[in-house]
Parts: structure tokens; C-alpha cells; sequence
């Protein structure tokens, strides 16, 4: 196999044309076309052996969570076969550097033309997705489901496609027949938990999640998965009896570090909670982590109604944030500090600050995430002008948005668009126009809140209720979180 | 640890489609074979309520519906300003023109095999056979689009 593209297209171009690129043995083999699906699960076109050995590595690194060494295995196969458009593509949809997602994505259309059918389609359903061409995104990814439904990569594949649009009940009957495929196949009970879990499925979610720990007796993110679903279930010692596990297991696992001083945080347990992020951060890989990281563990003095505590460590997460040159968490920080701030000229400030931030030149932010922060920003503009019941400034804000959104494909700056629409919607009492928009933003308490009042206003009390029951059970550890959801359940106590 | 957060963090797929109702995510499909590219919301309405019963090329129009007493068809309706019982009464003066389907592959394989056809098929269900058509401009899961109004 060392010179043969194992699989081919069935395209007589295309296996032509690659004729002309590689040595004999390629033309030789290149029209026994393997029937069986592979072992990784997709048909793989590659003239390099090495390549192919390194694909596979980097597909069971990321497929077990080891994703930075996944990832520099795929970057390893690329480089040993430039024309490998399967792992351009791959690597231009999980890079998490969106300078990287871009280049590949062109690598991966450039060198389309010499993959298999299968990858082609793969190609055409990846990149039109990453593009917000959905129509071909989602034709590409029915053919490829329809053609090869017994290929286990493109099962995962698109029950990953379908998490990232949290579109978890359609993912789960894919991640299902994934594991129909292959019992195994760890990462695919992984996948199913967390789908059972947010879909409040919580029986089933712990099922998966034992298979998936006994699948992996010797790794850490197995105990890590169960202790996040546990918290998400409001079974706070099991998550950290599981974190500890995870620890014990790789102490250089340090998610879970993390997600300990997430749990305390969710506990009330907040000064232990800042001990955990101090540890975190302490072990943190990068900038970005540090940075992030320090933002959850100032978010834990708001949760203890300390605001000028708060004040002072996300000023300080700000801060270094400028120094590092990472202007969206700069302006993620001032952003978060508006949120809690019971004087609305500050927080209009803080989120000026904010905006200042993300527009900074020096930053030199991809447009991506200069466009997604600066969404979240407006959006909190208009959620603070709404409270105020100021719809002069929340109109004017709401149509910068939108104006972002006109040239945007992101999904998080439309999230950001349609949960600031179903805010100014709602006071203005469009009630019906307000829910469209907000049942879209499901995961975020200020909007989940404003949903829940606007079923109670439109006279669908069953739905406001279940609204507000899973409100009242959301256990995020996110800003919004302290802010809604802890005072609803002292309320509910009381 | 969940591996599509881990892998996303930095480009959350959270986009436009993220819909409870599935009738949100409605897509005018038609034939293959036919060429209108948009229909405006007007146009659409009338093909609904049988007052189009043509295509620009004459060709008969054929409305591919799920159940009328589905919760997609009964949105639809209201949508479209109809009420539920007028609209069954329309199906059932219009039966020629109209076919019912359970499924939303009964809906894909009827306009895939019907060149005057027109249906109102999940986006996620579209596949090459057919052909998918803008609505006042914009194509499903766009900001904006016609059915997110459901």
C-alpha cells in the first residue's frame, strides 16, 4: 500500500488524474475498491503509508480526548502527504486556532479532488458548514449517511455535527447506531451520555457514561465525564468524588481540577472553589486557559454578593488579558463585570470598555472571535437597556447586531442576535415573536428567565412551567448562573 | 470532559438552526426538475390556499403535505393565517392536487418523484434529490427566514 491511494474515487477523472501523479503500483491497485468498511471507520485516500499510520493515531488521540497530540499527529500527516484532504478538512473543523481552521479548510477544498467519494462528500458537508452554507451542508452529510451507513467515523462525525448545533436529539440516534456499530467504541458512550444528559435523560446518560468508564479503566476523562454529568444532575459529591478520581488516575488531568473548583462554586462552596482555580491556573497549558480559568474564579466573589471583591479580580484578569494581547477575553471580563452591577451607568461603562477592547488594533483578533465577542457585548447592552427600560438605546444597539450578523455566518453572534431580538421583542410585548427567538438561546438563564415569562404571558403555562423547572435545575457554573438561577432557588427554598 | 466542547471551544457552533419546533426548520422544497430559484412569502401563501394552482411553465401544482392535524401543518396554517378546519376543508375540495404523507421520507420520495411537487420537508431530512427554494430571499436556518417565525 506504501505508493497505492487505497481507496479511490469512483470517478475515472479523478483516478486518471491521480494516475498521472503517482508511480505504478498506484494505477495497479487503484480499482480494487475495498467494500468492507475500514477500521477507522471512513474510507481513507492517502499515497502515504506513514501519512495513513499518522491519521489513524491522530484519530484515536482525539477519539480518546488526548486532542493536542491528536492534533499534531494529523498536522504530521499532512505534512508527510499535502494532498491528504480528509485530514485538511478534519483539521480545519477541530483545530482550535481559527487561523489554522482557515488555512486548512482552503487545503482541504484545494486537494478534493484527489480523495475518495466518501471523503469528497465529508468535504462538501464540512466545508459548506464552516462556510454557514447549510442547504449543501446538509445534502452532503445525508448522502454520506445514506451511502455508507455502516461506516462508524461518518456515524461520529455527524453526531458531533449535530452536539455542536445542540441539536442533542438528533445526535443520539447517530452516536447510538455508532455503538450498535462498535460497542467499544469509547468516545461514541461518551458522546451518548452527555446527549441523555442535556436532554435531562439522566438514567441513560449514567448508563453510557459506566460503559464509557469501563471501556477506559485507565483513563482519566472517563471519571472526568462522569463527575460533569454528575454535577449537571445536581449530585454534587458523586462529581467530586469522580474529579478526584480522574486526578488520581493522570494528576496532570487538569479539567478536572477545574471542574472541582466549578462544583464548589455551584455549592456555594466558594472559598474552597478559588483554592481549586488556584490550582488550575497554576497547571493551565496556556494564556488563554489562565485567563478564562481566573475569570471563573472571580466570578465566585459575585456568587458571594462581593462585588467590589469581584470588581478587583476580573479587573485584573482584564488586565493581564491586555498584556497577553487576547483583547476578547479583555473584553469578556469587562463584559462579565457588567453583568452584576446594580449601577447601569457602570455597566454601560464597563461594556464601552469592553467594545473598546475587542476594536483594539494591537489585539489583531481573528474576525471570528472579534465578531463573537463584540455580539456578546451588544447583546448585553440591550439585555441592561431593556432592564432599564431604555428602548431607545436597546433599538440602537439591537440594529449594530445586526448589522454584524448581516456578515456573519457564526452561529454564536446569531445566538447573540436572536436572544437581544426576544429581549427587546418581549418588552415590547410581541409575545409569540419573542418566544421564536428565545427558545433558540436554551442554555442561557437570562433568556431561559425571559422565556419562561413570555409562555406565562402568551397563557402556556405547561411550557413556562417546565421553563422554569429547568432553570431552577441548571448547574452551568457560568456567570449567568449566580445571577439568575441561585436567587430563583432561594426563592424556591423559601 | 466532553470532546465536541473541548474541540469547539473557540468556534461554538452555536448557529441560527439551534430550534425547538421543528416546524422552524421547514424548507419549500420542489422537484429537481423545477427551476424557481424564490418564492415570495405571497406566492407561497396562494400556492397553501389553492389560489396558484400553477406553475410559471403550466405545469400543475402538486402540494406534498404531512398530516393536516400534525403540529407542524396546524403551525403552518396558523402561519399562514388559515384556520385548522378551513384548511382541511381546502385539502379536501383540492384532494387532486394535494398528497399526504407520514414520513418525512414519504415526503422526500413524493416531490422527488413528482415534477409539479411541492413540499414543506425538515431541513435536515433535504437531500440532492431535490431541490430546496429561497423564501422572500432566505434559504432555512438564515436569519430572518419565513418559517423561524413558527
Amino acid at each position: 500500500m506504501t505508493q497505492a491511494r487505497a481507496v479511490v474515487t469512483a470517478a475515472c477523472s479523478t483516478v486518471l488524474f491521480c494516475a498521472h501523479l503517482f508511480a505504478s503500483p498506484f494505477v495497479s491497485k487503484s480499482h480494487a475498491r475495498d467494500t468492507q468498511p475500514p477500521q477507522s471507520g471512513i474510507e481513507v485516500t492517502t499515497k502515504s503509508a506513514t501519512a495513513r499510520a499518522d491519521f489513524e493515531e491522530g484519530l484515536s488521540k482525539c477519539q480518546t480526548l488526548h486532542l493536542q497530540e491528536g492534533f499534531q499527529a494529523w498536522r504530521k500527516a499532512a505534512k508527510e502527504d499535502p494532498q491528504f484532504a480528509l485530514v485538511h478538512i478534519l483539521l480545519a473543523n477541530f483545530s482550535p486556532d481559527p487561523g489554522e481552521q482557515i488555512a486548512e479548510r482552503g487545503k482541504a477544498l484545494a486537494t478534493r479532488k484527489f480523495a475518495g467519494k466518501e471523503e469528497q462528500l465529508v468535504i462538501d458537508w464540512l466545508g459548506n458548514s464552516s462556510q454557514g452554507k447549510w442547504v449543501p451542508a446538509i445534502q452532503a452529510m445525508n448522502e454520506t449517511l445514506s451511502e455508507y451507513k455502516n461506516h462508524k467515523f461518518v456515524l461520529w462525525l455527524a453526531g458531533m455535527w449535530f452536539t455542536n448545533q445542540q441539536e442533542w436529539i438528533r445526535a443520539i440516534p447517530l452516536y447510538e447506531q455508532t455503538i450498535a456499530l462498535d460497542s467499544g467504541f469509547a468516545d461514541g458512550w461518551n458522546s451518548l451520555a452527555y446527549c441523555y444528559a442535556r436532554t435531562r435523560q439522566f438514567d441513560k446518560a449514567f448508563t453510557a457514561m459506566q460503559k464509557y468508564t469501563e471501556l477506559l479503566p485507565n483513563e482519566a476523562n472517563p471519571q472526568d465525564s462522569f463527575a460533569e454529568i454528575s454535577r449537571m444532575a445536581g449530585r454534587y459529591d458523586q462529581a467530586l468524588s469522580h474529579y478526584h478520581e480522574s486526578l488520581k488516575i493522570d494528576p496532570g488531568f487538569v479539567e478536572s481540577q477545574l471542574g472541582i473548583g466549578d462544583t464548589y462554586a455551584l455549592m456555594g462552596e466558594e472559598a474552597k472553589a478559588r483554592v481549586e482555580y488556584s490550582a488550575a491556573v497554576q497547571k493551565a497549558a496556556d494564556k488563554v486557559q489562565k485567563a478564562r480559568w481566573s475569570l471563573q474564579s472571580a466570578a465566585t466573589y459575585v456568587r458571594e454578593n462581593n462585588y467590589s471583591a469581584a470588581d478587583v479580580a476580573f479587573e485584573s484578569v482584564a488586565r493581564q488579558a491586555h498584556e497577553s494581547g487576547l483583547g476578547n477575553v479583555e473584553a469578556e471580563a469587562y463584559r462579565l463585570m457588567s453583568l452584576y452591577q446594580p449601577n447601569h451607568a457602570k455597566a454601560l461603562d464597563l461594556l464601552q470598555k469592553a467594545a473598546t477592547a475587542v476594536d483594539e488594533e494591537r489585539h489583531k483578533l481573528p474576525q471570528s472571535l472579534r465578531d463573537q465577542e463584540m455580539a456578546a457585548v451588544l447583546r448585553a447592552r440591550v439585555d441592561r437597556a431593556v432592564d432599564a427600560g431604555n428602548m431607545e438605546l436597546a433599538a440602537g444597539t439591537l440594529k449594530g447586531l445586526e448589522k454584524i450578523a448581516a456578515t456573519s455566518s457564526d452561529g454564536a453572534v446569531h445566538l447573540s442576535l436572536g436572544a437581544a431580538s426576544g429581549a427587546v421583542l418581549l418588552a415590547q410585548g410581541k409575545v409569540q415573536e419573542a418566544i421564536s427567538q428565545l427558545e433558540d438561546d436554551d442554555r442561557n438563564p437570562v433568556s431561559m428567565k425571559r422565556l419562561a415569562q413570555a409562555y406565562e404571558m402568551a397563557g402556556e403555562r405547561e411550557k413556562a412551567k417546565q421553563v422554569s423547572e429547568n432553570l431552577v435545575a441548571f448547574n452551568e457554573p457560568v456567570l449567568e448562573q449566580a445571577l439568575v438561577v441561585a436567587p430563583l432557588r432561594r426563592n424556591v427554598n423559601k | 470532559m466532553e470532546r465536541v466542547r473541548h474541540l469547539c471551544a473557540c468556534l461554538i457552533l452555536f448557529f441560527s438552526g439551534v430550534l425547538c419546533c421543528e416546524a422552524k426548520n421547514l424548507a419549500v422544497v420542489v422537484n429537481k426538475n423545477n427551476a424557481t430559484p424564490n418564492l415570495a412569502v405571497a406566492d407561497l401563501s396562494k400556492i397553501v390556499k389553492f389560489e396558484n394552482r400553477k406553475w410559471p411553465d403550466g405545469r400543475d401544482i402538486v402540494l406534498v403535505l404531512l398530516d393536516p392535524s400534525s403540529t407542524e401543518m396546524q403551525a403552518v396554517a396558523k402561519l399562514f393565517k388559515i384556520q385548522p378546519e378551513v384548511f382541511k376543508t381546502l385539502l379536501g375540495i383540492h384532494k387532486a392536487s394535494v398528497v399526504i404523507v407520514h414520513s418525512q421520507q414519504e415526503m422526500l420520495r413524493s416531490v422527488e418523484a413528482t415534477r409539479g411537487a411541492i413540499g414543506l420537508l425538515d431541513v435536515y431530512s433535504i437531500s440532492k434529490e431535490i431541490r430546496v427554494v429561497r423564501v422572500d430571499g432566505k434559504l432555512p436556518l438564515e436569519q430572518g427566514y419565513f418559517f423561524r417565525a413558527l
